[in-house]
């Protein structure tokens, strides 16, 4: 209850009232300086970066080579996308550099005008040092370039070599490759080893299959046109391989990233996995206990590409040629392969592909030298048109495909129930649905 | 108590004539107000303008603007497109967001019922002025100040098909594992788990609060006429608390409309979008969790925020029922 007079309440409320603004002001400075620390409107040049973060050594090598930059690499945590999405449109205490994830790339293209056209600044010249699909990614319709890519994501596949000699099957990397060059002997094998010991599945679940599967296809789900193409022949021969495998009796049907998938992998019940470079990382947190006994090869058919990353401009920032200067040093072969050995992340930059560092032999893998496999897959990844509403029309398949594994749908009644879920969204999203 | 202090002031305030003499003139109107001359008034106006800064900026305003996205096809980034009514005639087709607001409510009755009986108990238990009660009352209390971004991921572990502590316990007594978070009830059970267990302890110290506060009297008189402990219970104790479930009982009702980590953190989506969200067949998907994933994960902010209008709909049409329920009750 208020009582008059109330003097003291008076000065206790302004100060409330002082001290609040001066909360809201404190907030506000802090974003604009890209956390108090110069930022893009002080003397510094800033690279946004999610926690990952390049290696301390990279850091270190730029300030070295340009020591005027006062280069600095800030790590931002949360929503990376949203983050940087919100920064753009407010455009100010926007970063010199950023880091994009390979799922947003499409998704930024249409907005085209946030980033510096890196063409303008000789993007062109230094093509060829980088992966030709990966590079393409970034490139938009009109031939602006968004970004230079970091790493690229060619899958290959996992497996327990230990387990495959226990069984009689081939469990060298070269064995194994030329066995599995087609699906139908991969499902063979898994029903040998799932005949040979019940628990033990091979295939993660049914999006692990789909998700390669269609990324083989050469196309997604929307052409370049802006049609819907996710009842084509080629999204049908995607989801009857995954069927395929669900009815092989091979699928552990057990969802990604949770506390079953790692115990699955820890116990040798999961001894294949698919996977990027960087699902190694995944492998050595799920099961350290079995580092030594795996190996990776050629999964069946051509290779696909899950991931990775590109390093772009806002164009709202200052001194685009400094930063272009400091993400071509950033991506140079040298620091990408210092990167693979931080993070696995494999270079998109071909130059490191002979480096000592990925020619080196992987423990985890029983002293293989991954970088050879990754590097041959990587050759064979198709370029992949993607638009920004992928994401939104492929949803109805994977949620299909979890029905089918998970409560036993019928898979015909599920292809269908797809694909019309599909096109509904398709057409809300603006996609010409024939 | 009813009315808020804001409308006290603008009340007093709209009648300057009568305020102008004191406090005397205010209380011939309203007991309860103590009026200010408009001038007084100015450093109370201060004093609240705080919280009304704060909430304009963090509240009133995205409100404002998330009822002006609903009418484009933002992206969240660049120009947007005035669409009319489009995004509202989406959502009325739109058979997700009838899954979401089935399983929202499905979900509400899964958390609020064992929620509210067994803080209730534990309430009773407190009551009964056993040793250690302020332990008991700090434990009970803990689960509700802990993450629930923690307690979700430690959730999804015990739930766990293969690996978790419930299918070892109904192994153990002779029963079949059940794949809790590949199932379409499997999941609910869960996330309604965490949700009740995360807000029994809650619910009991405000239960707690209300039994202390009956007077032992009372009891004395019922325990002379002859009535056992159940009949005072039923008879003495519930009608006592009425308000204090009633309070519970819409704070929950809120709660559960806007529910949102359990699922988000219990359930994975595997496409990435919004269609695969909330686990197989999208069971644990709730509303706001759908408008999430619509918004933040496929850039349809101009949808997703019709679809947080539907929710606003939802929650006041809630509100109504327990505010009429409550009127009918206090009458």
């Amino acid at each position: 209850m208020i009582r008059t007079p109330f003097s003291r309440r008076t000065a206790l409320g302004f100060g409330a009232a002082t001290s609040s603004l001066a909360l809201l002001a404190a907030c506000s400075t802090s974003t604009a300086g890209g956390g108090g620390d110069g930022g893009a409107t002080g003397e510094g040049t800033t690279l946004w970066y999610w926690p990952e973060g390049f290696d301390d050594t990279i850091v270190e090598d730029i300030r070295t080579a340009l020591p005027d930059a006062n280069f600095e690499q800030i790590i931002q945590g949360g929503d990376f996308k949203q983050k940087l999405q919100t920064t753009l449109q407010a455009g100010s205490g926007l970063p010199n550099l950023t880091g994009i994830k390979g799922e947003d790339i499409a998704h930024f293209s249409e907005v085209a005008d946030f980033f510096v056209d890196l063409n303008t600044l000789g993007a062109e010249d230094h093509k060829g040092d980088y992966v030709a699909w990966k590079w393409e990614q970034a490139t938009t319709k009109d031939g602006r370039q968004l970004g230079i890519p970091i790493d690229i994501g060619p899958t290959a596949l996992f497996y327990r070599f230990d387990i495959f000699e226990q069984h009689g099957l081939p469990s060298t990397p070269e064995d194994l490759a030329a066995a599995i060059r087609d699906w139908e002997a991969l499902f063979e094998l898994g029903k040998q080893l799932n005949k040979a010991d019940p628990d033990t599945y091979i295939i993660r679940n049914l999006s692990a299959v789909f998700d390669i599967g269609w990324r083989q296809s050469g196309a997604a789900f929307i052409d370049e046109d802006g049609t819907f193409i996710g009842d084509d022949e080629h999204i049908r021969k995607a989801w009857d391989l995954s069927i395929a495998a669900q009815e092989a009796g091979i699928n552990a049907a057990l969802e990604s990233n949770t506390p079953d998938v790692a115990a699955a992998v820890a116990a040798g019940k999961l001894p294949v996995d698919f996977g990027a470079s960087w699902h190694l990382a995944d492998l050595v947190v799920d099961a350290p206990d079995t580092s030594g006994k795996w190996h990776v090869c050629e999964h069946p058919g051509d290779a696909t590409n899950l991931g990775g990353s590109f390093l772009g401009i806002p164009s709202g920032s200052e001194n685009h040629e400094q930063s272009f200067e400091i993400i071509l040093r950033l991506l140079n072969a040298q620091n990408q392969a210092i990167e693979y050995t931080h993070s696995g992340n494999f270079p998109a930059n071909t130059g490191a592909f002979d480096s000592p560092e990925l020619t080196g032999e992987v423990e985890f893998l029983g002293g293989q030298v991954a970088a050879e496999v990754f590097a041959r897959a990587a050759e064979y990844v198709r370029p992949l048109y993607e638009d920004s509403r992928d994401g939104i029309v492929n949803g109805p398949y994977y949620a299909e495909l979890s029905l089918v594994e998970a409560s036993g749908k019928d898979p015909e009644t599920a292809w269908k129930d797809a694909v019309s879920e599909a096109q509904r969204l398709a057409e809300q999203n603006g996609v010409t649905v024939s | 108590m009813s009315t808020s202090l804001t409308q006290k002031l603008t009340a007093t305030a709209a009648s300057p004539a009568s305020a102008g003499r004191g406090r005397g003139a205010g209380r011939r109107t309203d007991p309860g107000t103590i009026a200010l001359g408009s001038r007084r008034a100015r450093p109370a106006y201060v004093a609240l303008a705080p919280y009304f800064l704060l909430f304009a900026i963090f509240s009133a305003i995205p409100i404002g603007f998330t009822m002006f996205l609903a009418f484009t096809d933002w992206r969240g980034i660049g120009d947007w497109n005035l669409v009319g009514l489009t995004n509202f005639g989406y959502l009325l087709e739109d058979p997700l967001f009838w899954k979401a607001l089935s399983n929202t409510l499905i979900l509400w009755v899964m958390t609020t019922i064992p929620c509210l009986t067994l803080a209730t108990l534990v309430a009773l238990g407190l009551n009964s002025a056993v040793r250690f009660s302020t332990v008991y009352r700090v434990a009970y209390l803990v689960p509700n100040i802990t993450s629930l971004v923690a307690m979700g991921i430690l959730f999804s572990s015990i739930f766990s098909s293969n690996f978790g502590i419930v299918n070892a316990l109904l192994n153990s007594v002779g029963l079949e594992s059940v794949r809790w978070l590949q199932s379409e009830w499997g999941i609910k059970v869960a996330i309604s788990t965490l949700s009740a267990w995360s807000f029994v302890g809650y619910n009991a110290m405000i239960i707690l609060a209300g039994l202390q506060s009956v007077e032992k009297q009372v009891y004395e008189a019922a325990q002379l006429d002859g009535a056992g402990p159940v009949r005072t219970f039923f008879s003495i104790t519930v009608p006592m608390l009425r308000p204090i479930i009633m309070f519970i009982t819409i704070m929950s009702t809120i709660g559960s409309l806007q529910s949102f980590t359990e699922a988000q953190v219990m359930t994975s989506s595997q496409g990435g979008g919004a269609s695969s969200a909330g686990g197989v067949g999208n069971s644990g998907l709730t509303l706001v969790l759908y408008f999430y994933s619509v918004a933040f994960q496929e850039n349809r902010y101009g949808y997703g925020a019709t679809i947080a209008w539907g929710v606003m709909v939802v929650v006041i049409l809630f509100t109504i029922i327990n505010w009429v329920a409550t009127r009918e009750r206090s009458r």
